[in-house]
């Protein structure tokens, strides 16, 4: 949801104003991190549990300290691929622990399974594009468009059918 | 090289890497639970031989008490008896000698009737349909109660388990029936098709239904009904309690025959 009002306004709303999107697209990220972590945090069991909140808690902070140091009016790219690494980490450590659980036999009617899916595809493909963001804005624009909409549709696809598979 | 080229195929090996962990995970995932699966299989199939072997010890030592009671006591008595008729001869108390020859008579019928029970040889020599048969026969000879077999096509011999544990079970229901639900009719229906054989019991007491019989499995004791679910998993046959209707309730097994 929080994706998809930052799309409507960074399309509707600032582009045709010509106003400056970075610091919303930087305020997306650090959202974005917050409430995956949220999300992932009743996977974290006992004494981990208060580690992984330190640890979310040091990333979110280094990564807003990151962003007011170069500027809140420019795209963090270095703190948006710190977070995309921790993104892809969480991915591979929710499918870790659905391993370890054992408890799922059939993986498709698992919700938790398709959004560590979505994490592992969705930020494992733009990392890459985060790496060439500077040489994809100048004159390569509609590269980063259709890569980046690609993988976004697919994300926000897996997402959906994640919530399809949440049990009432 | 071109840089948007390296973009593309970058983020291509990137989704690569991504979805080669999430095959991983699935492929590994089903292995573990084909393994799991497995087990369940081998323990299942220990299960049943387990529970075979127990139903055939437990058939075993009533065929042995069976041959001692035919084979040892009866003849046994059988020469009391003799011995007794020769003794009338000689003596004058004549009432009290027929009197216990009457009394052996009767023991040398019960214990007839126990080894019949124990062992049923028509059940071996014979098959299925004719053991029903004098089941129902041995039923009606009381004068409370009317018993019918009716075969609606000849049984054909089946695999002794088979033959055993559907004998054991309907006796064990006959029993439970005279006992408990005081009927005037009983009948035992029996019919084939191929790889299925169905008997149904039925009577007009005060039978009990497939919910009370589910509750009645769980409770301390009812050890009849208890082995009979044992026989019947024995030979993956199911069984149902149905009122018909008022007065008329059905027990109806099911068994394949492989």
């Amino acid at each position: 949801m929080a994706g998809f009002l930052i799309d409507l306004t960074l399309s509707f709303v600032l582009k045709p104003l010509q106003l400056n999107r970075s610091w919303i697209a930087n305020l997306y990220f650090l959202v974005e991190f917050i409430c995956i972590s949220l999300y992932l945090r009743p996977r974290a069991r006992g004494t981990a549990n208060l580690y992984y909140d330190l640890f979310w808690l040091a990333t979110a902070m280094l990564y807003t300290g990151l962003t007011v140091h170069v500027s809140i009016y420019q795209t963090n790219t270095l703190g948006a691929s710190m977070l995309h690494l921790v993104f892809i980490a969480y991915g591979i450590w929710g499918l870790y622990s659905i391993l370890k659980d054992l408890n799922k036999l059939f993986l498709d009617q698992s919700e938790f399974f398709w959004a560590c899916v979505a994490f592992m595809l969705y930020f494992s493909g733009n990392f890459m594009l985060l790496l060439f963001i500077a040489y994809l804005k100048q004159g390569q624009a509609a590269l980063w468009i259709y890569i980046h909409c690609g993988l976004n549709i697919g994300y926000r696809a897996l997402l959906a059918l994640s919530l399809s598979r949440k049990k009432p | 090289m071109d840089l948007n080229f390296l973009v593309v195929v970058g983020t291509l090996v990137m989704l690569a890497l991504g979805g080669g962990v999430v095959w991983f995970v699935i492929l590994y995932q089903r292995r573990v639970i084909q393994s799991q699966i497995e087990i369940e299989r081998i323990n299942r199939e220990k299960q049943q031989e387990l529970l075979n072997a127990s139903i055939q010890s437990e058939e075993q030592e009533r065929m042995r008490i069976a041959a001692e009671l035919h084979d040892d006591i009866a003849p046994t008595l059988a020469s009391v008896k003799l011995y007794l008729s020769t003794a009338a001869l000689k003596m004058t108390d004549t009432p009290l000698i027929a009197q216990s020859k009457a009394l052996l008579d009767e023991s040398l019928q019960k214990i007839r009737n126990i080894a019949h029970k124990l062992q049923p040889s028509t059940l071996y020599y014979l098959g299925l349909d004719v053991s029903l048969q004098a089941l129902a026969d041995m039923i009606g000879q009381s004068d409370s109660i009317h018993a019918a077999y009716a075969a609606h096509n000849k049984l054909p011999r089946l695999p002794e388990n088979i033959e055993l544990s559907l004998y054991r079970v309907v006796q064990e229901l006959t029993h439970n029936i005279l006992k408990h639900a005081h009927p005037q009719l009983l009948t035992i229906e029996s019919t084939t098709v191929p790889g299925q054989v169905t008997l149904v019991v039925s009577h007009n007491g005060t039978g009990i239904t497939q919910h009370l019989f589910e509750e009645l499995i769980y409770k301390k004791g009812a050890i009849g009904l208890k082995n009979i679910v044992t026989r019947l998993k024995s030979i993956e046959a199911s069984i149902y309690f149905e009122q018909v209707s008022v007065s008329l309730f059905t027990i109806t097994i099911q068994a394949p025959i492989k």
